[in-house]
């Protein structure tokens, strides 16, 4: 069926036919507009937070190449010392930048000796068949002996290493570099030994520059949140670590008659004392903590003792000559920092 | 003139070229209003173009088009029972056949449907409307002669293919 225009503008002013309240129309728009300028207002403000903060995601990442590397909080140090490096072992007297690629850290010291370790995956080397990496950072007093190799560590393959100088903050640095690893030796003020080794698919010049953020300027305290505070005689805290990421710390005790290990996770261990283990109540340690004692016999790092505290999670191994009245010792002295 | 002074004057007018851009009349107050409300904070600016009829009529097309997108944000009429078609009580049944042409207006694709009303309702010239929309006179044409054929429109006069 066919039509004409007459028809079509009819149609046309039948349509608009009706009321049409402009006072009622100006009415609306007050609110209307006030709405709409709040849900701008909102919509901005949240656009500008997600911004942000994906920014603060990739701004390092994308600015610098690199992430921040886990740590305590950190603490000023106005005038860094080289005699003050592995004196106290509760204090880590160093600092770094960014890296590279994401890490999870352990910041220690023991034995004199203050030590950063990083372990990651650089997932984005396309180079790398095994892309998993780890790297130390130590700082020992430079007349100090170098550190005792780990005799747990696993053997490698012996290496070719070749030696090349560099500069690293300033100072003159020797890096050796071989297959897939990196060594970057040098004294970041006078009477400090500094060693950035790294073990995996990271380029050299990526660890030199690492290296170059070293800062003795800031430290961390090394504080897991159980400390002991009573030792066997003649023994001292020797060493303390702690691993930003998850909360885990460890004291190391060292005396006339071995070692102690006191190993602080956060949290309870939820299994509690093993059902049957004791028939009363489980032994109790003199802060009042229970504990339940846990075998030795199959253990390859020669304890002499071990004794595991559900509420708060804490185990203690004693070696050399110390033994289970030690352990018990230490875990009554423990007290929540 | 005021913002207030142009929506008592000018806002019954938009309604009715509302109305024959969407298919319910609340829908069409929605639209005006909506239009109103991005226009108002910029009145000073349009009042200085001279031509705000212009600005505010190629506003209410422009939300008009881009209200399949947000339609789960839009704001809601007071009353919702009217009849979607305004003149049924207020002025008779509408005829079968002026029931049947809207039916194709209302299938027209909405660039077709705004030239349609800009041009038999409104009586702009092809100039006019080709400003309002923002294309050339050529395109309003265009569009005009294939809504019109669309919807199986007899011209019985030539000077329509040149208006």
């Amino acid at each position: 069926m066919s039509t004409d225009l007459k028809a079509l503008r009819g149609a046309l002013r039948a349509r608009v036919e009706g009321d049409t309240d402009a006072v009622a129309l100006l009415a609306r728009i007050g609110p209307a507009y006030r709405r709409r300028r709040t849900r701008r207002v909102a919509g901005t403000a949240t656009a500008v937070v997600a911004v942000g903060a994906l920014l603060a995601m990739l701004l390092p990442r994308l600015l610098l190449g690199s992430y921040a590397v886990p740590a305590p909080p950190a603490v000023p140090i106005p005038s860094p010392a080289a005699g003050a490096i592995g004196s106290d072992p509760e204090m880590i007297h160093f600092d770094v930048g960014q890296f590279p690629y994401e890490v999870r850290t352990e910041w220690a010291v023991r034995d004199g000796i203050e030590r950063l370790s990083l372990q990651g995956n650089a997932a984005n080397d396309p180079n790398g068949t095994d892309k998993g990496f780890f790297v130390e950072l130590t700082l020992a007093p430079a007349a100090s002996p170098s550190p005792t190799p780990d005799p747990t560590r696993l053997p490698e393959p012996p290496e070719q290493l070749h030696s090349a100088q560099a500069t690293v903050g300033g100072q003159p640095a020797l890096v050796e570099t071989g297959d897939r690893t990196t060594r970057v030796t040098w004294q970041p003020i006078a009477g400090v030994r500094a060693e950035l080794s790294l073990r995996g698919p990271v380029s050299a010049d990526k660890v030199v520059a690492f290296a170059g953020t070293l800062s003795l300027e800031r430290g961390h305290r090394c504080a897991p949140y159980v400390r002991p505070t009573v030792l066997p005689a003649g023994a001292r805290i020797a060493g303390c670590s702690i691993r930003p990421a998850t909360g885990n710390g460890e004291w190391f005790i060292r005396g006339p008659g071995g070692t102690i290990s006191v190993m602080v996770a956060p949290g309870v261990f939820e299994q509690g004392i093993s059902p049957g283990r004791y028939p009363g109540a489980a032994p109790t340690l003199a802060n009042g903590w229970r504990y339940e004692e846990l075998g030795v016999d199959s253990n390859t790092q020669h304890f002499t003792a071990d004794i595991r505290i559900p509420d708060p999670y804490v185990q203690i191994m004693t070696q050399g000559a110390y033994g289970l009245p030690d352990a018990v010792l230490v875990g009554g002295g423990l007290d929540l920092s | 003139m005021t913002f207030e002074e142009y929506v008592l004057a000018r806002g019954p007018g938009l309604l009715r070229l509302a109305r024959l851009l969407v298919d319910d009349v609340h829908r069409a107050d929605d639209l005006v209003q909506d239009t109103l409300v991005r226009v108002y904070p910029r009145w000073a600016r349009i009042l200085r173009t001279d031509q705000p009829d212009l600005y505010v009529r190629r506003t209410l097309i422009n939300v008009n088009a881009s209200w399949w997108r947000r339609r789960s944000s839009r704001e809601m009429p007071a009353e919702l029972d009217a009849d979607a078609w305004p003149g049924a009580h207020d002025h008779g049944p509408p005829t079968a056949e002026r029931l049947a042409l809207w039916e194709r207006v209302r299938a027209l694709p909405k660039r077709q449907r705004a030239v349609i009303a800009l041009r038999y309702y409104e009586d702009l010239d092809d100039d006019r409307i080709a400003q309002i929309l923002g294309c050339a006179r050529a395109t309003v044409r265009t569009h005009a002669m294939r809504a019109l054929a669309a919807m199986r429109v007899e011209l019985h006069d030539l000077e329509e293919l040149h208006r």
